[in-house]
């Protein structure tokens, strides 16, 4: 079944459609940099978009910086609230489940289908934008090349390290392996951060046979909880926030890494996933299936 | 004969409004069961009762000897099924829609090719190319949601209203292909409203109205010669006189009369000189019987035929009250 | 509903619900945790914590400080650290050997000192600092909000004589930490009470909180969240640039900031009966008078620079003060109070602030006024 539903969601031309155009937005972003060379200043504008114009292959990280807070989400709470919502609408629920097949494992193929969506729309953001930044800006900034450093009390405050290929927020050179490194942890905690959206979109999907429904059910928990994160008076619940750690990725480009948030981003997505997929199970296994 | 479906006081009850209300359900092995009722009285709900998608408020269902929905993951491998209209994937092709269903559920991917090829052939698609299923007309979908049902060659077939969307041929068609089917052993079970297409195929019938089951009987029984006799005759009022009291009713050259054997009958009306036009033993029609059982307000299970029942309406008053109490007894 | 299957989906339900409460437990089964320590003395305690300052330590920590100033110009990056949450992480080796990067959502402000120059890095403007010689006087910073830090400077500032009292124990970063309270013994301080836990083996404190006098909540209260005793790797206290960032090197007295308007005038050796106890070399326009919690500064504005201050610090709620030759204002809060007066007869304006009370500072500004030395 899983299989099956891996087929079905790589065979359908929306999935591919709503990648590309999540891939388009930071593409266009670039190409606007490139071209006027008029990037935000920097601290101001998204992240990381003042430092690419000076190292493209830190681009994958302000695309994600950029298609995270609005673009991300409302894809994988569509994909994720089609997932039984669609079904049902389109009548092949119910063919699907006298076939039959089992509705919890309807349920985790469904999920399974959402994770592999959310990890192809991430990783081609990653590396459309990996591309389009060493493409536009190039991997590296002229001083680095061969300028020996200014040493002093064994402190190379002067000149930049060889074999860097980019800054990390902290100031410290990344090398390239380190990058990527990073890269792929940022890539991760972003995937976690959305599956905690798709279980929730899944669950309402389960309740309702509106598609729609589901994903602005979804859509309206994220921009409750991204009003609360920014609200003091919220602070004893914030840590239970869906998206309180949804930054947490840049943590990944602090040096040392700054592991503390991105431990609980991962660990709330997951409680948030195990309770809404357990909240989808408790109820679509019972549930009277009419459409 | 084994019972295939049977189901004891079944009820389903969506908030205040009772779709199916304590339903006692009998199909055997070999059946063609078919179950008649207007739209709106509850056949959609116990066909999704017994396929396990609607849970029942009270009640049993025993399919195959397996209780549902305990043992619903059981049965459904040997039962394929059309509820209400066909589904399938628009953005695919019919045959990557049926490998694609044949896929989701148990039962693996032996002799895939060939099990779909059979089927679509069976319902007539076997020219079907790469087209996707949303350029497809309606008839073609309805043909499709067949094969999908007969791709795992089931034991049972339960099939929704069947014949929508499909033109006189196709339902011919498709009537041929369960008599077959069942001739080979499957045991059919479908819910139409279309009498017609019940009378020409069923072996045995169930009437819901309004969520209760008042009817369910072998068809043969129900259009048993009920001992009456039709003569049309020029001479009704010679007819009248020489059979005196057994002459039911007459009107214009048309008298029933109470008989066993019309050809004792006619040799006797030949023999006393009177003309005999046409002389037949009276059967019910299954319309008669459905609107002698059903309520009022359900005319429309009768269609265009309602004309020509309300002319038979008091002789098949009579027969629809043995009918009915025989259902009862069954 | 009722259904053959209301059974099952009710047990469902049951484990859902059941699973949400222990999920929603968890946090508070967590801080419930008893805490097991071996009880000392709250004089034991305090000794314990003035040993600790040589102690390495890494971790995070999370101040939150409600002190209420007005927003003065020029002073934006204090105001934001004493009103609100500043977000640190922590390293320490040695005490002249530590980092402290500020955090953002999506940048850091980081603070190296080595023993030979302290570093500022700027990931915004991608700027690293070099700070060559040592601070004269400063503004307070990042760095001072660390538990450790702050707690060893207000319990030497509160001195021997403070009466110190035991407090529970509670759970602090995890650890089970040893309260002590400390109630400072300066007549017009503002301070009411500072309260700390320290893990006890170690005396490493993990909490602090300043209540000013007739505030129910802390001025200021820092904790760690995460703090482990190990000691810092070397890689982790050296700067590194990493390409596309730039250096520059400043002196750390251009660095004070607000202080470089100082007016030329000297202060006197006491004020309002206390005496000086701090004189910076070539800063003799800045002095600090008093002892332990009840201490006040005082710094002379050149010019008419000031007039803007005060100005400011009246629309922002300050309370106006006027003499015969003299405007100024005081601005009062819980914790620290703050007087500002210009003088036409010595051209300049006083700047005096600290943990006392307004009474205090009034006359001692007055005294600074009527008494031109």
């Amino acid at each position: 079944m899983i299989a099956v539903e891996q087929f079905k969601l790589l065979r359908r031309p929306r999935t591919w459609i709503s990648i590309a155009l999540l891939c388009a937005l930071p593409v266009a972003v670039a190409v606007f940099i490139a071209v006027t060379h008029l990037a935000p200043p920097p601290g101001e504008g998204a992240a990381f978009l003042s430092a690419v114009v000076q190292d493209g292959s830190l681009y994958p990280a302000a695309a994600l910086a950029l298609v995270l807070p609005v673009f991300l989400p409302v894809a994988v709470a569509l994909v994720a609230g089609d997932s039984i919502a669609g079904e049902a609408t389109a009548g092949t629920l119910r063919y699907l489940l006298i076939r039959p097949v089992g509705r919890t494992r309807l349920l985790v193929a469904k999920l399974v289908a959402v994770i592999t969506y959310v990890l192809l729309a991430v990783v081609s953001v990653t590396l459309t934008s990996y591309l389009t930044g060493v493409f536009l800006f190039g991997s590296k900034p002229p001083e680095a090349v061969g300028r020996p450093g200014n040493f002093q009390a064994g402190i190379p405050t002067g000149g930049v390290q060889a074999g860097s290929s980019a800054t990390s927020l902290s100031g410290a050179p990344l090398t390239l392996v380190q990058l990527l490194e990073r890269i792929a942890g940022a890539v991760a905690l972003i995937t976690v951060s959305m599956l905690g959206v798709a279980a929730i979109a899944l669950f309402l999907s389960t309740v309702t046979d509106s598609v729609l429904g589901a994903a602005f059910g979804a859509l309206a928990v994220l921009v409750g909880s991204e009003v609360l994160v920014t609200l003091n008076a919220a602070a004893s619940i914030q840590p239970y926030l869906p998206t309180r750690y949804w930054l947490a990725w840049i943590d990944f480009f602090r040096q040392p890494i700054f592991w503390r948030d991105i431990q609980r981003g991962f660990g709330i997505q997951l409680v948030y996933v195990a309770v809404f997929l357990a909240a989808a199970w408790a109820n679509f296994s019972t549930k009277d299936v009419t459409a | 004969m084994t019972a295939v479906i049977v189901a004891r006081g079944l009820t389903k009850q969506f908030g205040a409004v009772l779709a199916v209300d304590s339903i006692d359900l009998d199909v055997r092995a070999g059946d063609r069961y078919g179950l008649l009722g207007p739209n709106g009285s509850g056949k959609t709900t116990l066909v999704r009762m017994l396929l396990g998608l609607v849970y029942a408020t009270r009640g049993e269902i025993e399919i195959m000897d397996k209780p549902v929905p305990r043992k619903i993951g059981e049965i459904l491998p040997e039962i394929g099924a059309l509820v209400e209209e066909p589904a399938a994937y628009p953005h695919l092709s019919g045959r990557a829609n049926l490998r694609l269903f044949d896929a989701a559920g148990p039962g693996g991917r032996r002799n895939r090719r060939k099990r779909i090829d059979d089927a679509l052939e069976k319902v007539g698609l076997e020219g079907i190319d790469r087209r996707p299923v949303k350029t497809y007309s309606l008839g073609m979908r309805q043909r499709l949601g067949l094969a999908a049902a007969l791709v795992r060659q089931p034991r049972l077939l339960i099939l929704d209203e069947p014949g929508n969307g499909l033109d006189p041929r196709g339902i011919r068609d498709f009537r041929q292909l369960l008599i077959e089917l069942n001739a080979a052993g499957t045991t059919i079970f479908l819910s139409s409203h279309l009498l017609g297409e019940v009378e020409l195929l069923c072996t045995r019938v169930g009437i819901l109205d309004r969520g209760r089951l008042v009817l369910q009987q072998d068809l043969a029984q129900l259009q048993a010669p009920t001992g009456r006799i039709i003569v049309e005759s020029p001479d009704a009022a010679q007819v009248a006189a020489l059979l005196n009291g057994r002459v039911e009713a007459s009107s214009g050259g048309r008298l029933v009369v109470r008989h066993d054997d019309p050809a004792a009958l006619n040799a006797r009306l030949v023999a006393a000189g009177v003309r005999v036009t046409a002389m037949s033993a009276q059967r019910h029609s299954l319309e008669e019987v459905v609107l002698a059982v059903t309520g009022a307000g359900s005319d429309q299970v009768g269609g265009a035929a309602a004309d020509e029942a309300a002319a038979d309406r008091a002789a098949g008053g009579a027969a629809a009250d043995r009918a009915a109490a025989d259902g009862g007894a069954g | 509903m009722v259904s053959v299957v209301a059974g099952r989906a009710m047990r469902r339900w049951a484990l859902v619900a059941a699973g949400v409460a222990l999920l929603c437990a968890m946090p508070a089964i967590d801080s419930a945790l008893p805490v097991s320590v071996p009880r000392m003395s709250a004089i034991q305690l305090r000794s314990r914590i003035l040993a600790s300052a040589s102690l390495p330590y890494a971790g995070y920590a999370e101040s939150n400080a409600a002190f209420g100033l007005p927003s003065l110009t020029g002073l934006s990056d204090v105001a934001a650290l004493l009103d609100g949450v500043t977000r640190m992480r922590v390293w320490q080796a040695a005490p002249d050997s530590w980092r402290v990067d500020v955090l953002s959502d999506v940048s850091e402000q980081d603070t190296y000192q080595t023993p030979h120059a302290s570093y500022i890095w700027d990931s915004g403007s991608e700027l690293l600092t070099e700070v060559l010689g040592r601070y004269p006087v400063r503004l307070p910073r990042p760095a001072d909000l660390v538990p450790p830090a702050l707690a060893l400077r207000l319990l030497r500032a509160a001195g021997p004589r403070a009466r110190v009292t035991e407090l529970a124990p509670r759970r602090v970063a995890g650890l089970s930490a040893e309260g002590l309270r400390v109630i400072p013994d300066n007549p017009g301080s503002t301070v009411a009470q500072i309260d700390i836990w320290a893990e006890p083996a170690s005396g490493l404190p993990l909490q602090v909180e300043m209540f000013g006098r007739g505030g129910g909540q802390p001025a200021i209260e820092t904790q760690f969240l995460q703090v482990s005793s190990w000691r810092p790797d070397n890689a982790v206290l050296i700067p590194q640039r990493g390409p596309g960032t730039a250096f520059t090197q400043t002196d750390a007295a251009d660095l004070s900031g607000a202080l470089n308007d100082l007016g030329p005038g000297l202060l006197p050796v006491s004020l309002d009966g206390r005496a000086r106890v701090d004189a910076p070399v070539g800063f003799d326009q800045v002095g600090v008078y008093g002892r332990g919690l009840g201490t006040f500064a005082v710094l002379q504005l050149d010019g008419s620079s000031g007039l803007s201050l005060i100005s400011g610090a009246r629309l922002d709620g300050g309370i106006p003060l006027k003499g015969p030759h003299w405007v100024g204002v005081v601005v009062s809060t819980p914790l620290i109070t703050a007087v500002l007066l210009h003088s036409s007869t010595v051209a300049g304006t006083f700047v005096l602030a600290g943990f006392v009370d307004r009474q205090v500072l009034q006359r001692a500004a007055e005294e600074l006024i009527a008494d031109p030395w």
